[in-house]
């Protein structure tokens, strides 16, 4: 018991008077914070996606206070937030309006459509599987283990059937998902009132190449390229849509139906 | 018998070339001499003062709270540094990061105030303090030095380098610590060998 004791007044001494050195220390040696980090970082989403090309939240916030010129933007904060920025750091010129963008994943077979002659045995995520160019025959095609579920900080990406789907009410945009994909699957593109359109392939090889690998691939057959008004085009041995050439949904519509392999998909 | 004990630090008992103590901030920091160098010092502070708080408490501390007690000792020290640092030199605190709090559970640190600070009397352990401190502190600025001066061609930012040369980027990357390390520790041993 005396030992107890002793210990813990020893303790409780020790600990007060090095309380006391750091406290006055600290006060001698105070860095002063701008107010104005803090009060951005408020209004700032806080979910450190890094999709400004700043580490956090935090480090963003410090850099435009430091630089207004480094401002670029929050994506997942979209407008609203980065007016309120903009006024925090008294920055002037107005930020272009952002367009609305979708990520979409450009590989659309499930898997009872990929075909596999191997027998993967590594370990399970999409980064080793494609080193070893194992798991499944099509070498640009989805793996299928979810390294984009991994990365994604707000749980927009789930995987079906070996099919990835995404929630693009929940996706802020941050990209994450095209960094960790390691066949480069994941490709923005503008969202349009007509429909949101997407090549669900990302084949490069062509007829027989595609068939013997996967059912559901684009085999560069160029039906959807010859309806009438057509938006789409052939480019490396894929269909592409030019999303700058959209005329109506019909010809949207009717590629998507008359492509033989079903490799036009919409976002609903 | 004293100047024994300020040298064995620097050489014979080195911490980092012979007892191979305090890796994470030997093989982190080191990426430039200057960031070696300011690590260093920091460790030489907080080394001596903790062995001064150490080996003069060392009658009242009972002998089964004396790792926690030296711990709240030590995390005062690099508490100190580390405000001092962001105060005065916010750049090299920023360039060390997380590395200046860690300096608490550096080994060098806990175990000489464990191995020799807790037994001997003062100033053979503010002698040994100085020496180890030291003697870390040169093996962090030599590590660092050679590794700016391969990996980007100067030391302490003055380009050393001629023209032509191509920096080894490996040696600012963490492989490069390792390397430079492992020669080093080859070095001093192959110097031993000569000695006998």
């Amino acid at each position: 018991m005396a030992q107890v004791i002793a210990a813990t007044i020893v303790f409780g001494l020790i600990g007060l008077a090095f309380s006391l050195l750091l406290s006055f220390l600290n006060r001698k040696l105070k860095v002063p914070d701008d107010p104005r980090v803090k009060e951005i970082l408020n209004i700032l989403p806080g979910l450190n996606c890094g999709a400004c090309g700043f580490s956090s939240c935090k480090a963003y916030a410090q850099a435009i206070v430091e630089d207004p010129s480094k401002m670029k933007g929050c994506r997942p904060g979209g407008d609203q937030v980065n007016k309120k920025v903009a006024k925090a750091i008294g920055k002037k010129e107005n930020l272009k309006k952002q367009k609305k963008m979708l990520v979409v994943c450009s590989c659309g077979a499930e898997e009872k459509d990929k075909k596999t002659t191997h027998n993967y045995q590594g370990l399970k995520n999409c980064q080793s599987a494609h080193i070893t160019g194992g798991a499944i025959d099509c070498v640009y095609g989805c793996l299928g283990f979810g390294d984009c579920q991994e990365a994604c900080p707000v749980g927009a990406i789930t995987l079906k059937n070996n099919k990835v789907y995404i929630d693009q009410k929940k996706c802020i945009l941050c990209g994450k998902c095209i960094k960790a994909c390691s066949r480069n699957l994941f490709k923005i593109i503008p969202a349009k009132e007509l429909g949101n359109y997407f090549i669900a392939c990302n084949n490069k090889d062509r007829l027989k190449e595609v068939k013997d690998v996967c059912n559901r691939g684009c085999i560069t057959c160029g039906i959807c390229t010859k309806v009438e008004d057509s938006p789409y085009e052939l480019v490396d041995n894929l269909s592409r849509i030019n999303y700058k050439n959209i005329k109506n949904k019909k010809s949207l519509e009717e590629g998507k139906n008359k492509c033989p392999t079903n490799c036009i998909d919409i976002i609903n | 018998m004293k100047r024994q004990q300020i040298l064995k630090g620097l050489w014979e008992q080195n911490p980092i070339f012979r007892q191979l103590l305090g890796m994470c901030p030997t093989l982190a920091v080191t990426t430039t001499a200057e960031n070696g160098l300011a690590m260093g010092l920091a460790v030489i502070f907080v080394l001596f003062f903790s062995e001064l708080a150490v080996t003069s408490i060392k009658k009242i501390v009972p002998h089964q709270v004396r790792i926690a007690v030296y711990t709240v000792i030590i995390a005062t020290f690099v508490t100190i540094v580390d405000i001092f640092l962001k105060a005065q030199f916010p750049q090299i605190s920023k360039n060390l990061g997380p590395y200046v709090p860690l300096i608490i559970v550096n080994c060098i640190i806990l175990g000489r105030c464990e191995a020799f600070a807790s037994k001997n009397k003062l100033s053979n352990s503010l002698l040994d303090a100085l020496g180890m401190g030291i003697g870390f502190c040169w093996g962090l600025l030599v590590l660092g030095s050679i590794r700016e001066l391969l990996g980007a061609g100067n030391i302490f930012g003055f380009k050393l380098m001629p023209a032509g040369f191509n920096p080894l980027v490996v040696m600012i990357l963490p492989a490069g610590a390792f390397l430079v390390l492992g020669f080093l520790v080859a070095l001093m041993n192959r110097v031993e060998q000569w000695k006998t």
